[in-house]
């Protein structure tokens, strides 16, 4: 009987830390999201330097999310999202600069899919 | 390397985990369902071992997973017969008094061979020795010999002249009884109910009455 209280536990506790863990993803990647947006704002409008602090804001976000989302996904799908972020600054003025801002989006978007208990993903 | 050796180790503690979690059962015997359970859990531990781009959790979750799903599967079956005889099969008969249960070897795709092999394990070379065999749920082939093969023991010395007598049938079976068997020992609800009186007992609150043909009966009480 203690041995099925346990198991029962644990069940119930990975579930709700799965569900806790999928709703700190969505709010975190619409954070890093809304980052990205607001530097490809201030890069169209010329104002670079205001772009460059947000850059910076953006790695510091980043470095941040990264240590607690590895603990959950796979290391590479997150490693092409860390180095589009370390490149932006370089790509500066370059015609490569949206391009990557969309592909950083698009990988912190594919994060959250691949971790929603969606029918296509757990077939 | 230093963060293979530490993910080992905490897979290694894991699976003891594990392992006890799912408890002495485990250990000592194999359902069929624990040996699929067991093969996965040794499966899934070495992936993350292998591959450090795969968080320890994808490892970690589907043990911890899979042996809680198996700890209540046990306790369902526990509860439930009807569970029990899904997840893991019923005992079947494959030798009376010698004689071979072909259609029941068949339907359990045991070849002959098999059958010799198990019954040459436990010292018996002739099949008209076998009073019964019998097919565990485990796999496993349990045999008792007719009364003139077996080793010499007191009860046989002082019943030299009995035929060789069946193994006991299970009559009830945690409070539930079992009528086939009452059937096949050509017993009836009246020795039944004279045997529960007898004891005192009502047949929801025993946990196990067995006999043989011979009415020699085994009762035992719930104590919980």
């Amino acid at each position: 009987m203690k041995r099925l209280i346990i198991s029962l536990l644990i069940l119930v506790s990975i579930v709700v830390t799965s569900v806790f863990i999928l709703s700190v993803f969505d709010s975190r990647n619409e954070q890093l999201i809304s980052y990205v947006d607001r530097v490809e704002e201030l890069y169209k409008q010329n104002k670079t330097d205001l772009a460059e602090e947000e850059l910076t804001r953006l790695n510091r976000f980043w470095s941040e999310y990264y240590n607690l989302v590895s603990y959950i996904v796979q290391s590479t799908k997150l490693e092409e999202i860390a180095q589009s972020v370390s490149k932006l600054k370089a790509l500066m003025g370059k015609d490569e600069f949206l391009s990557e801002c969309e592909s950083i989006k698009y990988g912190i978007r594919l994060i959250y899919d691949s971790e929603y208990p969606y029918l296509h993903s757990i077939l | 390397m230093l963060i293979i050796f530490l993910r080992a180790l905490i897979l290694y503690v894991l699976v003891i985990f594990s392992v006890r979690l799912m408890g002495k059962r485990q250990i000592g015997e194999l359902q069929p369902s624990e040996l699929v359970i067991t093969i996965l859990v040794s499966n899934i531990a070495t992936l993350p071992i292998e591959d450090i781009n795969l968080p320890i959790l994808t490892g970690i979750i589907p043990i911890i997973s899979l042996v809680c799903f198996d700890v209540i599967m046990s306790a369902v079956t526990l509860k439930s017969k009807k569970v029990r005889k899904i997840v893991s099969g019923n005992p079947r008969i494959i030798v009376i008094n010698g004689t071979i249960d072909q259609r029941a070897l068949k339907q359990l795709r045991y070849s002959l061979d098999d059958l010799m092999e198990s019954l040459r394990e436990q010292g018996i070379f002739d099949v008209s020795e076998v009073q019964y065999a019998i097919v565990e749920t485990t796999g496993k082939i349990s045999v008792l010999q007719k009364k003139d093969y077996q080793p010499l023991s007191l009860d046989i010395t002082e019943n030299k002249n009995s035929a060789s007598v069946n193994p006991p049938q299970v009559i009830i079976d945690d409070g539930v009884i079992i009528k086939k068997a009452l059937d096949v020992l050509n017993l009836n609800d009246k020795w039944l109910n004279g045997v529960l009186n007898k004891n005192k007992v009502k047949a929801k609150d025993v946990f196990l009455l067995s006999s043989d043909e011979d009415k020699n009966y085994t009762l035992i009480k719930k104590d919980y």
